[in-house]
């Protein structure tokens, strides 16, 4: 057992703010326990990862996955285990498959550019919190076939962004948005679309159409899962992009390599930190003795630096190969909307690049981190 | 030599299409399966590659 472990808390805003040394202490001890949160133990290594989110038997995201809660409900399909799982994600698969995602990239675009023309009417602004945060959320709308209006992106963002800082406004926006969704739930019965709300409500699992609140937490994850960590990366690497302008010419000139900048800001950056799980039995892992029950989290940023896996993992590379983070998880529970947030962030990125290429940081403006990553300030020429 | 991708193994993260589109597809639930095998030298030596890039090792190459 490390020290490392022992203090470690993966919400403490030194850790935040600073996580490469906590990173290698922790990947050195490997796996270790936590006394923060009742016992918690890390996974820190890309090999530990790995081993911890293949082992479904295992390790169960049915109790939760994360620390501490974001709300007493499950989030579905993530906290649930096979057979369920399997059929859960066999309804969605299809719609999040690269072919379906491919044929709503021309609306991501037009969503993209009319946020940019709005955006640049009201000079001095922020790609961060006028582009990049609002295009996720306006895209998943589209896709349950909902209204997207700004008090529904405040709900979101409270719900979200704000559940470790005002634990009780988060609380609140969760239950507005769950209300929301409970309200629009007859009409969809009545008038079934091609929305992914239609989908859930009409889908048979284990032979019969789910209940109304199963329903709900379907609604409600599948709203908020992409969103905070999607807006994260395009955030993250219009940053890089801002700083180091080699990068960004590089891109300009060759469109074809946004794609594999994309794939190495998800690795670099790792939007998700942590991801638990709960032992289903008494068990050997990594060496550690766990007990049934115990929690345990997977720290995917912490693995996507490990340099058993990665070559120089602290250096920003977008000609890495091969590349196999773990951002968006691994086996059988990997974020089912990746090809999604790959397409949002590649077209996030191409647009900004066609409308603004060479934009730089705004003079003097130093770079801030809110909850949701760096605000990325831009003066209109 | 024989490309395969072990539908057991796959969770559809589609590091092969991206990077090999013309030896692999995306059936419509977002599982990867083979389009043709690699003819040219430069195709194996891609296919090797992939092997290599695939986050769940379940595209194989056997060599014989
Ligand atoms: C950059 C953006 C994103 C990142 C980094 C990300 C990351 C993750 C991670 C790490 C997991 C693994 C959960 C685990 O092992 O317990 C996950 C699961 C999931 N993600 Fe994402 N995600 C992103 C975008 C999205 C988007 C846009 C959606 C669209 C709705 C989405 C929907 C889901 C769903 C439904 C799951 C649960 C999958 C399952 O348990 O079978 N994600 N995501
Ligand atoms: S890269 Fe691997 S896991 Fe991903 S689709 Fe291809 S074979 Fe499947």
């Amino acid at each position: 057992m490390s020290e490392v472990h022992e203090d470690f808390d993966h919400n403490a805003s030194e850790f935040r703010a600073d996580p490469l040394p906590y990173y290698k202490q922790l990947r050195e001890a490997g796996t270790g326990q936590s006394k923060n949160y009742n016992g918690l133990w890390y996974v820190p290594t890309y090999a530990e990862v790995t081993a911890m989110a293949h082992n479904t038997d295992g390790f169960s995201p049915a109790q939760g996955t994360m620390f501490p809660p974001m709300n007493d409900r499950p989030m579905l399909p993530m906290e649930s285990d096979p057979p369920l799982h399997t059929e859960y994600r066999h309804m969605l698969m299809r719609e999040f498959a690269p072919k379906a995602v491919a044929e709503w990239a021309p609306t991501i675009r037009e969503t993209a550019r009319s946020l940019l023309e709005d955006m640049f009417k009201e000079p001095p602004f922020d790609l961060g919190l006028d582009y990049a945060k609002l295009l996720p959320t306006a895209v998943i709308c589209k896709m349950l076939g909902i209204t997207f209006d700004p008090v529904f992106q405040q709900w979101v963002e409270d719900s979200v962004y704000r559940r470790i800082s005002h634990p009780k406004e988060a609380r609140e926006a969760t239950d507005s948005v769950y209300s929301m969704f409970r309200e629009l739930l007859p009409d969809r019965r009545a008038n079934p679309g091609n929305d992914l709300v239609s989908l859930v409500l009409t889908s048979e699992i284990e032979g019969e159409v789910m209940d109304e609140e199963r329903v709900l937490d379907f609604c409600f994850f599948l709203l908020v899962a992409g969103l905070d960590n999607t807006n994260f990366t395009i955030r993250a690497l219009l940053h890089q992009m801002a700083i180091d302008q080699d990068l960004q010419k590089r891109l300009i000139e060759n469109p074809d390599d946004i794609p594999a900048a994309v794939e190495e800001s998800l690795r670099f950056f790792s939007p998700v930190i942590a991801l638990g799980r709960h032992a289903t039995q008494d068990v050997e892992f990594a060496g550690c003795p766990m007990r049934k029950g115990d929690a345990a989290v997977m720290l995917f940023g912490c693995a996507n630096r490990d340099p058993q896996e990665f070559e120089n993992p602290d250096e920003f590379d977008i000609d890495r190969f091969p590349n196999r983070h773990v951002a968006f998880g691994v086996g059988p529970h990997r974020c089912l909307g990746s090809n999604l947030a790959r397409v949002e962030i590649a077209i996030a990125i191409e647009e900004v690049l066609k409308i603004f290429p060479g934009f730089k940081l705004a003079e003097g403006a130093e770079t801030r981190y809110d909850d949701l990553g760096p605000l990325i300030v831009v003066a209109a020429e | 030599m024989k490309l395969k991708v072990d539908k057991k193994l796959c969770q559809g993260h589609n590091r092969c299409v991206v990077l090999a589109g013309d030896l692999f597809d995306a059936d419509d639930d977002g599982y990867a399966f083979i389009v043709r095998q690699p003819e040219t030298e430069e195709e194996i030596q891609l296919a090797r590659r992939i092997v290599r890039a695939c986050p769940e090792r379940a595209v194989i190459l056997s060599e014989d």
